[in-house]
């Protein structure tokens, strides 16, 4: 056979191969409202990009008739490419064939791209969208899934790993995404939980549709296990895409700074945060009013809306912000928030992202719900998180800075580099209400008129304590700015913080409150 | 473009949708004695009022069906004594007693599917 002949060989095995599971089951996948693997690779990398290898791949099932199986690709597709010119490492499942159940060489091929991946530090990207365990394979999926959890382990921290939930990941299948940095979810077709609603219906005999049960805005709203939520696919797409640009390619790396750009306009920083600590506000304006071009990625958006968390820029370079959010909750600590903001630190830290905190915070949420959620535990996380970032780590505190809450959020005593707060700042060790309740009490109880000295009291404490200029005096903030300074100020922290560097004791890694 | 008509003047101008800014009512939220002023979460609003054990009921702390039952009524009760079994999680569960007592009432009879949270036994 000459050359040629062999060539045009290859290219009928090629045209055969890419077809995944044939016509009838792309027509199914599309009626569903999903893209085919091949066409949402397409849609995330740059434009003839992708690079697929083991597109040959063959499964070696020899029982219940699988030997007479042909599975194109054995059902996932894997390859490197590129977006926004970022090389990536990407997988596929391909539901159209045999449902993108993961069997021994669908794991395999997983598991080559995730080792390329590692070795060539570049982020990898994994859509998920697959029935679960090839069930005629047996244990050697579940061999698969454990060796794809061991790379997710010995990668985190290393390069980004981003997961796309798109169709079903259930059963052991969903401890992937969870192993990694970024969760990316759409509506209707994400699909994520360990027992389906059958095996929930059989052994406990409770009834729920698989979307109340883990659908995309389950895992959004209330479990956490989300970080983006879109309403489609393309949406997703560029969701990912604009992720892409804040964060590095590795540890070793910074993220590429962009040009440096001013705030716009339309946010003005003296005039969104309220005087009165007890009024509500969003805190998401004061971060767009300091930002390049007021831009703010949103991460976990519609979970734990208490704290806010997301990716910014200033003076060019990417920044991670964490911010109490006095619109929900008074912006209180809480299980949840304490770990969104954990989380997210240690992310920034393990990929060399500055930390940005403004703290407006009334301190930790009261309640027997909390206290029984293991408050302690997860509150925790966010001293040891923030404890443990060698990354530039600038404050500013806003307003209220309370008890526990002001220790937590980046305190001068966590070893934040820049402590800023504005004149409206209150560090104290609670409320002037709570507190004055406290101090005066035996006072305010035996005077004819309580109330009447309760007040008196409380203005005298406010007068005293509800201000900067105590934990100024004595170094625990660094200056009290005006609210139009904070972007100047923050700017040059940046630039001044570039080359920090700390040491940490050597150890070979902390336990911290999981 | 729409026409509009003022005074036999005939207007040509762009309508655009206004959005109609909602007024936000918000919570008040207390901690340390100060009333803050913000919104809350479903989390939040949903969250369940804790009660204390009540050792007089025996309940159930899964969903399952009700097996065979290993007392009577009138019968005095020790710790670790078997109560009855539960169906629940595919397997049999053996219910049993960590406090002394005499059973008043037998809530649940063999067969009978229970939820979480039922009372199978009053002390």
């Amino acid at each position: 056979m000459s050359l040629k002949s062999k060539t045009l060989d290859l290219l009928r095995r090629r045209e055969k191969a890419i077809q995944g599971g044939g016509e009838e089951a792309i027509e199914k996948q599309a009626a569903m409202g999903k893209m085919t693997a091949r066409e949402r690779i397409k849609a995330i990398l740059d434009k003839d990009s992708f690079h697929e290898y083991d597109l040959f791949v063959e499964h070696e099932a020899r029982d219940f008739d699988m030997e007479k199986k042909v599975l194109h690709g054995d059902g996932v597709i894997i390859g490197t490419g590129s977006i926004d010119g970022y090389p990536v490492c990407i997988f596929a499942q391909d539901f159209t064939v045999a449902g993108g159940s993961l069997g021994l060489m669908h794991a395999r091929k997983i598991t080559k791209i995730m080792d390329h991946a590692l070795k060539l530090r570049v982020p990898l990207i994994g859509i998920n969208d697959s029935g679960g365990a090839r069930i005629q394979e047996g244990v050697s999926s579940l061999a698969g899934y454990g060796e794809i959890f061991f790379r997710n382990t010995l990668a985190s921290g290393v390069i980004p790993q981003i997961s796309v939930i798109l169709g079903p990941c259930a059963g052991g299948a969903v401890y992937s995404p969870a192993l990694t940095d970024f969760v990316f979810v759409v509506d209707k077709i994400s699909k994520m939980f360990i027992t389906g609603p059958e095996v929930i219906k059989t052994v406990l005999g409770e009834e729920i549709s698989m979307e109340d049960l883990g659908g995309a805005r389950v895992h959004s709203e209330i479990t956490g296990n989300a970080h983006f939520y879109s309403e489609t696919e393309e949406e997703c797409f560029s969701q990912i895409y604009k992720l892409m640009t804040y964060i590095p390619w590795s540890n070793e790396r910074k993220a590429i700074p962009f040009k440096s750009k001013e705030p716009k306009s339309k946010y003005k920083i003296d005039a969104i945060v309220p005087g009165d600590p007890k009024q509500p506000y969003d805190v998401r304006d004061v971060i767009k009013a300091v930002s390049d071009d007021s831009d703010f990625l949103e991460i976990q958006e519609y979970w734990a809306a208490n704290i806010i968390i997301g990716f910014g820029r200033i003076a060019g370079e990417t920044i991670g912000f964490v911010a109490n959010q006095p619109l929900v909750l008074a912006g209180v600590l809480d299980v949840d928030s304490s770990d969104k903001a954990a989380r997210f630190i240690r992310f920034c830290d393990a990929f060399n992202i500055p930390i940005i905190t403004f703290v407006d915070v009334p301190g930790y949420l009261p309640g027997i719900d909390q206290e029984h959620a293991g408050v302690i535990r997860h509150g925790a996380k966010v001293l040891y998180a923030y404890s443990e970032a060698t990354v530039p780590k600038i404050t500013v505190i806003l307003r209220k800075a309370y008890g526990g809450g002001y220790i937590a959020m980046n305190s001068r005593h966590l070893r934040a580099d820049f402590v800023f707060a504005w004149p409206s700042a209150e560090i104290a060790v609670m409320g002037p209400e709570g507190a004055a309740n406290i101090i005066f009490k035996k006072e305010i109880q035996a005077s004819p008129d309580p109330d009447k000295i309760r007040k008196l009291k409380i203005k005298e404490y406010k007068e005293k304590f509800a201000n900067p200029y105590v934990a100024a005096a004595k170094g625990y903030i660094d200056t009290v700015i005006e609210p139009k300074e904070t972007r100047k100020l923050l700017v040059h922290a940046i630039e001044v913080s570039k080359n920090k560097r700390i040491d940490i004791p050597k150890k070979k890694h902390g336990i911290p409150p999981f | 473009m729409e026409n509009i008509k003022i005074n036999d003047d005939v207007l040509e101008m762009v309508l655009e949708e206004v959005q109609v800014l909602e007024q936000i009512e918000y919570s008040n939220f207390y901690i340390d004695d100060t009333k803050y002023k913000t919104l809350l979460t479903k989390k939040f609003e949903k969250r369940q009022p804790w009660k204390s054990p009540d050792k007089s009921k025996i309940i159930t702390h899964v969903p399952g069906t009700i097996g065979k039952i290993l007392v009577k009524e009138k019968e005095k009760i020790k710790p670790g004594q078997k109560l009855l079994v539960l169906e629940s999680m595919k397997m049999k569960n053996i219910v049993e007693t960590q406090d002394t007592g005499v059973i008043k009432r037998i809530c649940v009879t063999p067969g009978q599917k229970v939820s979480k949270g039922e009372v199978l036994i009053e002390l």
